[in-house]
């Protein structure tokens, strides 16, 4: 079944539209032979930068956009599409307009910086496409209010078990009972998350007789889900972190290219 | 009695209130665990049963291990055994207590922050922050807001206010202009205006071209032509002379839409160009160029000569035949560019033997100086005199018989005819009548008598009519013969071996020159840009007054 996602809205309208006019800019590029030879200042080279800067505006427009939730100016989703294709079209239009020249200077750093916004655009579009189906595939729909609750109840529940036990018993509890302490590597990093060693599990467990024995069973099954738990808390706060990530480079490396591309109108106009 | 001890435990509960309990004691050692045996029970499962002991040891303060199952850290630091500060702060498995310590009662405070009894809705909106990136990082717009401030000051506010303006710079500027490269004010003497073209006249003195461009220029302020429009610079060492020949033919293509009655004709490319014009000195010295198409393209030079008669095979030389190849004559000149001039020593004298007299055969007059010729004469003839030298004088009637270069008759050479020596003077003046006006001198050049007012008794009464032999003909291309070393003379020179008359001009027109230099959609193998053999502005010299030393140049340059 065909299903409309953000980069192929419409049967890949907005990246044919893209590739043709790339197409169509390489082609005039390459014909064209202006006097002193292609530059930013050649005319085409001037049309192209216009072309660029306005495409950039537009870009940050998106910014906007997605905020003003009554706009009757077409599809967010067909805005996104094209704000996709759009901004990786870019990464071609503005070499043709320096003509491929690149120096140590502010003109350069405009082009870093877009290059740098890009790239971190295509890094979260890229997450979008393959993370986000992944956060509606939760167990059993649970939301993760209901899976944190669970975490706390199943780890008081343990606790409860400890009562009146020995030291050994408590021992036990402690080793299979990972604190619950979210941190920024705990979210990047899932696989390090901690399960429970069956087999010290097991070695622990033979040390204990009788009752406390029988509670230890039980108390391990109940970490044991706390952990697989906990896992998955880690795996839905590691997704949802990474596709919040890439904006924290992508919105204030736009931000600094606005400045560095108010810089290089400047200082070109200033230096004619 | 004292307390030696006071725990004090405090809940910070947020809805459920602050709650505080502070216990007293008076032994000099107690325990602290999970278990009912303990004197502060802790509840939690990381504590064991009986975890730590906390002792008073006179002044001192310590806490010892119980073999608890988690241990015990003292500020972080795990530890068996250690005497406590006011300060620190001793963690039991996952309850942290502050101790406070003034030598008398030992304080020791567990702050519980967020106890189990706290409301569930409260205690999971915890947790569910910590489990946001937002929580660990500063805001999206905050981070943008700092780099942007970065970037205005950085990259707008500095450039703005010092001179140097390097990073706003397009690029790396040339080669010639590096000693100003910091000084952006040099050439860009007004922001937001073009370069304007008194700042190069500032250092460079173009002449001619240039000024006359100039002049031009002003007349005609809407063709808007300014040097930095051909002159692009921030090119790296490409670009500041352009090589590129629509430059001029922007103006050169159709210069009678400029201006009426253009001295140049329009030319688009070398295609189009017109035919070469030689440059020809009139007899009062005005040059005048001449199409090599017109009749009227004659070389005016006063020498008799024709290449036919020279290049013909068996020549009568001084030591047998010889057959004379066009580098006989034609050598390239040190430029590697042009050719050497002709010279009479060199190359015609084998041949041409300035002598006199038959019987004096190791006697010649000297060639380039007409008026060294009858002191020559008059040496020669004074020397057989006053040496009384004993000449073997010919046989006046068995005359030296030799055949004129190029004619197969044989030629009387006159001689002198003496039977003795006369007077010096008149046999010197006799020879000289006859170099200048039959045999050595006349054979090439025109002679004139001078007017009697300037004959003296000890100069020649004859001159030779100054032949000027131009040595180029187009003097404002620029030619290299050194380029074009591999192709034989003739290839270009192509009517040389029948030319018999100097008047020939045997120069190439430049339909030859377009078989090899067009445009490759016409089959040109090589360029034929205008600069290939134009150059554009005719750099006299830099005038003096313009001219400055080294160290007060650099001086004057910020950095």
């Amino acid at each position: 079944m065909h299903q409309d996602t953000f980069l192929n809205y419409r049967r890949f309208k907005w990246l044919w539209i893209t590739a043709a006019a790339l197409v169509a800019m390489l082609v005039l590029y390459v014909v064209d032979n202006p006097l002193g030879g292609r530059s930013g200042g050649s005319l085409l080279g001037y049309a192209y930068g216009i072309l660029a800067a306005v495409g950039i505006v537009w870009l940050m427009a998106f910014g906007l956009r997605k905020r003003s939730y009554h706009s009757s100016l077409g599809t967010l989703e067909g805005w996104l599409a094209a704000h996709v294709w759009i901004g990786i079209g870019l990464l071609l239009v503005v070499p043709l307009h320096a003509a491929f020249s690149f120096g140590c200077n502010v003109h350069t750093l405009a082009y870093v910086l877009m290059v740098l916004t890009i790239l971190t655009g295509i890094w979260g579009a890229v997450n979008y496409s393959t993370l986000s189906g992944r956060i509606t595939a939760h167990r059993g729909g649970a939301k993760d209010e209901l899976l944190v609750e669970r975490v706390d109840e199943l780890q008081q529940q343990a606790g409860q078990l400890c009562a009146g036990k020995s030291d050994a018993f408590v021992r036990l509890y402690n080793e299979f009972c990972a604190p619950f302490k979210p941190s920024l590597a705990w979210m990047l990093f899932t696989s390090r998350q901690p399960v429970v060693d069956k087999k010290a599990a097991r070695e622990m467990l033979s040390r204990l007789e009788g009752a406390e024995h029988t509670d230890a069973v039980a108390m391990i099954g109940l970490l044991d889900q706390r952990l697989d738990m906990l896992r998955e808390l880690a795996e839905q706060a590691r997704i949802k972190a990474l596709l919040k990530l890439w904006l924290y480079v992508h919105v204030p490396a736009s931000f600094a290219l606005c400045v560095a591309l108010i810089a290089h109108i400047l200082s070109v106009l200033y230096f004619r | 009695m004292a307390s030696v001890f006071r725990f004090i435990h405090e809940k910070k509960a947020g809805a459920g209130g602050a709650e505080r309990r502070v216990v007293e004691f008076s032994e000099s050692a107690i325990v602290f665990g999970r278990g009912g045996s303990s004197h502060v029970i802790l509840p939690s499962y990381k504590v064991g049963t009986e975890h730590a002991k906390l002792t008073r040891e006179g002044e001192a303060l310590v806490v010892t291990d119980l073999e608890s199952p988690t241990g015990i850290r003292v500020n972080g630091r795990p530890v068996s055994r250690a005497e406590l500060h006011g300060g620190d702060v001793v963690s039991l498995g996952d309850i942290d207590l502050r101790v406070s310590f003034d030598g008398n009662t030992a304080e020791v405070t567990w702050l519980e922050l967020m106890p189990l009894s706290m409301p569930d809705g409260e205690r999971v909106a915890i947790r569910m922050r910590q489990l946001q990136l937002d929580s660990y990082l500063p805001s999206i717009k905050a981070i943008s807001i700092v780099l942007a401030a970065i970037g205005v000051v950085a990259w707008l506010a500095y450039p703005l206010s010092t001179s140097s303006k390097k990073q706003w710079s397009s690029g790396p500027i040339s080669n010639s202009h590096k000693l100003i490269e910091h000084d952006c004010v040099k050439c860009h003497a007004e922001p937001f205006k073009p370069v304007r073209d008194q700042e190069c006249f500032a250092c460079h003195s173009m002449t001619e071209h240039a000024h006359g461009m100039g002049d031009f220029l002003q007349q005609h302020k809407d063709l808007g032509r300014r040097c930095a429009e051909c002159h692009m610079e921030h090119n790296g060492d490409h670009g500041l002379i352009s090589e590129d020949s629509r430059f001029c033919v922007s103006c050169h293509g159709d210069l009678t839409a400029l201006k009426s009655g253009a001295a140049v004709e329009n030319v688009a490319s070398f295609d189009s160009h017109p035919q070469f014009r030689v440059s020809l000195r009139e007899a009062n010295d005005v040059v005048t160029r001449v199409s090599l198409d017109d009749p009227k393209a004659k070389d005016p030079t006063p020498i008799k000569f024709g290449h036919k008669v020279h290049l013909k095979q068996g020549l009568e030389g001084q030591d047998g035949p010889v057959t004379l190849q066009c580098s006989d004559c034609h050598a390239l000149d040190k430029d590697f560019k042009t050719l050497k001039p002709i010279d009479f020593d060199q190359h015609c004298r084998d041949c041409h033997s300035l002598g006199f007299d038959a019987r004096l055969p190791n006697s010649q007059v000297p060639h380039g100086d007409a008026d060294a010729v009858f002191p020559a004469l008059f040496a020669a003839y004074s020397r057989v005199v006053l040496l009384g030298e004993d000449h073997e004088l010919p046989n006046p009637a068995q005359d030296m018989q030799r055949e004129m270069p190029g004619t197969e008759e044989p030629r009387t050479t006159p001689m002198i005819e003496a039977t003795g020596i006369p007077g010096v003077v008149e046999s010197a003046r006799q020879a000289e009548r006859q170099l200048f006006t039959r045999t050595g001198c006349f054979l090439c050049h025109s002679y004139r008598e001078k007017p009697e007012e300037f004959q003296t008794s000890v100069n020649s009464h004859y001159e030779i009519v100054s032949p000027k032999i131009p040595n180029v003909w187009f003097p404002a291309a620029r030619f290299s013969h050194g380029a074009h070393e591999e192709f034989s003379c003739e290839s270009c020179h192509e009517k040389t071996r029948e030319s018999k008359d100097t008047a020939d001009l045997l120069l190439p027109r430049k339909q030859l020159c377009q078989e090899c230099h067009a445009l490759p959609e016409k089959g040109g193998y090589v360029r034929s840009d205008c600069v290939e053999c134009h150059s554009y502005h005719d750099a006299l010299g830099f005038p003096a007054e313009k001219k400055q030393d080294i160290a007060n140049y650099l001086k004057g340059l910020t950095r």
